[in-house]
């Protein structure tokens, strides 16, 4: 793959998906979070142990990342990615994965990608279920899939409705396939489903709406 | 019960529905031993040690994870083995492979057969070491459901060459009938009951972890209408398969990635034996017309609620096995 | 109604406060009731919420005049 992948949120997506992509041999990552480790990250943050916990995530996963993978170009940014940054950070690398975890900064990335022309892999997991979906300039964004976002209470996060910490590495590892693989033909994205409960694993086409008020004005 | 650093650590599982406080002492009671090497193997130690669990790994590994250990209540009692197919797990255990480039991850336990396991392990080749993490993950998935008890007695998950997921399908056992969902079977009786006084049929497909219901027309009324001779028996005493409808029903199902399980038909009166014109009919020259498809019998009969049978053809005869139906409502 | 077990959660931030609450619900047999005193926006709009989406019953919610609320849970099962 040419160029950096940016990994933005180094929590239960990030961690998997990081080192995914250096197992892979992806030459250049960059890191972003503005958390530090705390002690109910770590049943599912496998990079993280007790001995790191009020350490900046992000320099945790610098150390262990460089220290396994010698050849890997790391960078770190400690900071939470709001309107002010997404544009620059996105324009500045070649494909970025979503492993954030509220419904806003999911959507802010997902607007982003037809404005900066950067594919982006989103994805969430929470309780038993996980999705994943690339998101490619001319694919199908979030409000392609979704239409306006759930409100963020509708939406339980980890914080309030738990989570099994292998699903997280689950899906975290399927967003660094999704990256390494080819975009998705114009027109379409292909959202990938995970319920841990039943084991099913399904995948599902997701059609561009046309004008759609994410990704319809930069067409 | 959990002590006051096992609930702070383990919070966020606690929360779960179908873990709570049991199931994360039930994640604490298994003892992993992974007798796989590589980043596999390393993912998956890393994901399950996180998660409460004590793994054994039989060669060292090295990687960027923290192997921080669990936090145990108490040693733990159940074991449960990763290897690297063709060879299966002893008890309870998931077996890793790889077939077509891609990887598969077959999970068993919970009294399943061990026939099956062996069988679906047999037909893998060893596991390649691309896709760690996407492997290593979904083996602490499998191995987390199992110490939970929410996993099926044999439960599959794949990993394509592009590291892409889906579920594993249904294993070929000549010595298991298909697991089907209560609600099929119900369905099939309704549709066998309608066909009634004539032998109804159908078809059960299986894609994933799903078997579905597709009811199938008894086209032996047909061919007895058209040509009595050489069709001398009647839908009433016999039953038949449309062959463009079987043809259009395989390529329909190869579509969505389904392959028939099984073959269902009714008697209208008598027992759910697989009788002798079924055993004809489904292995004309001794050899199943149907490999790999299991054969079920519904009977019915006055006053009785119906009855059924698997028959699958195993070691060169077809076998019988019980099928209980639901409860009709 | 005699709570068959009392939590105060009134010191603990989300999701604490849930977790402490469905172990000592999950802890009573089923039918057995439990008083938890907590307090804080939060706490009081999700416990009560999480509670039933866990399939408990809330009994009872009522606030004790010094900023802290009572709820009262009855635990259900065996699936809960």
């Amino acid at each position: 793959m040419q160029g950096a992948t940016v990994i933005i949120g180094m929590g239960g997506l990030g961690c998997p998906a990081a080192v995914a992509l250096a197992a892979s041999g992806a030459g250049r990552l960059t890191l972003v979070d503005g958390d530090v480790v705390e002690p109910s990250n770590l049943h599912r943050q496998p990079l993280y142990g007790p001995e790191d916990v009020g350490r900046r995530k992000v320099d945790v996963a610098l150390e262990r990342l460089r220290a396994a993978f010698p050849e890997l170009a790391v960078e770190a940014l400690c900071l939470r990615v709001g309107p002010g940054e997404v544009d620059t950070l996105l324009g500045e690398h070649a494909l970025a994965i979503d492993g954030t975890d509220s419904v806003a900064a999911k959507f802010l990335l997902s607007d982003a990608v037809a404005r900066t022309r950067t594919p982006l892999v989103s994805g969430g997991v929470v309780q038993w279920g996980g999705q994943a979906m690339r998101i490619d300039p001319g694919g199908a964004c979030l409000r392609c899939l979704y239409g306006t976002p759930p409100r963020e209470d509708e939406v339980p996060t980890c914080a309030r409705a738990g989570v099994l910490g292998s699903l997280a590495g689950v899906l975290g590892a399927l967003q660094a396939s999704l990256a390494l693989g080819p975009p998705a033909p114009p027109g379409r994205s292909t959202l990938h489903v995970v319920d841990g409960r039943s084991l099913r694993l399904r995948t599902l086409t997701v059609p561009r709406v046309p004008g759609c008020p994410g990704c319809g004005a930069a067409a | 019960m959990l002590n006051e650093p096992q609930i702070q650590r383990y919070a966020r599982q606690l929360l779960l529905r179908d873990v709570g406080e049991r199931g994360q002492e039930a994640l604490g009671a298994v003892r992993v031993r992974i007798a796989l090497g590589g980043e596999a193997a390393s993912a998956a130690a890393a994901y399950l040690s996180a998660g409460g669990t004590q793994v054994e790994l039989a060669r060292p590994s090295s990687g960027p994870w923290a192997r921080t250990p669990p936090l145990l209540g108490a040693p733990p009692v159940r074991p449960l083995d990763v290897v690297a197919a063709p060879a299966s797990p002893e008890g309870e255990g998931i077996v890793v492979g790889s077939r077509a480039g891609g990887h598969v991850l077959w999970s068993a336990g919970g009294g399943g057969c061990p026939a099956c396991v062996r069988s679906a392990a047999a037909a893998l080749s060893p596991p390649g070491t691309g896709s760690g993490v996407q492997v290593g993950t979904a083996i602490a998935l499998l191995a987390q459901r199992r110490a939970l008890g929410v996993a099926a007695p044999l439960e599959a998950m794949e990993v394509s060459a592009t590291g892409v997921l889906s579920t594993g399908g249904p294993p070929a056992c000549g010595h298991c009938p298909p697991a089907v969902p209560p609600e099929e079977l119900a369905a099939l009786v309704r549709h066998l009951r309608t066909a009634l006084p004539d032998e109804g049929c159908a078809v059960l497909l299986g894609g994933g972890d799903r078997v579905r219901l597709v009811p199938m027309e008894n086209a032996q009324a047909a061919h007895h209408r058209r040509d009595p001779e050489a069709f001398p028996r009647t839908a009433r005493t016999a039953f038949s398969l449309d062959p463009r409808a079987w043809l259009a029903l395989l390529r329909e199902a190869d579509a969505a990635g389904e392959r028939p399980v099984a073959i269902a038909h009714s008697h209208p009166e008598g027992d759910p034996g697989f009788s002798a014109e079924d055993r004809r009919w489904a292995a004309p020259d001794g050899q199943p017309l149907f490999p790999g498809v299991a054969h079920l019998v519904v009977a019915f009969g006055q006053g009785r609620p119906p009855a059924a049978r698997w028959a699958l053809w195993t070691d060169g005869d077809f076998r019988e096995h019980p099928c209980p139906l639901p409860e009709e409502t | 109604m005699t709570p068959d077990a009392r939590i105060d959660i009134t010191a603990e931030v989300c999701p604490m406060t849930f977790v402490r609450t469905k172990v000592a619900l999950e802890r009573l047999p089923v039918g057995g009731l439990l008083e938890v005193r907590l307090k804080g926006d939060e706490p009081v709009r999700n416990v009560p919420d999480s509670a039933r989406d866990a399939g408990h019953t809330v009994l009872a919610l009522e606030p004790l005049g010094d900023g802290s609320w009572r709820l009262l849970l009855r635990r259900e099962g065996p699936g809960c």
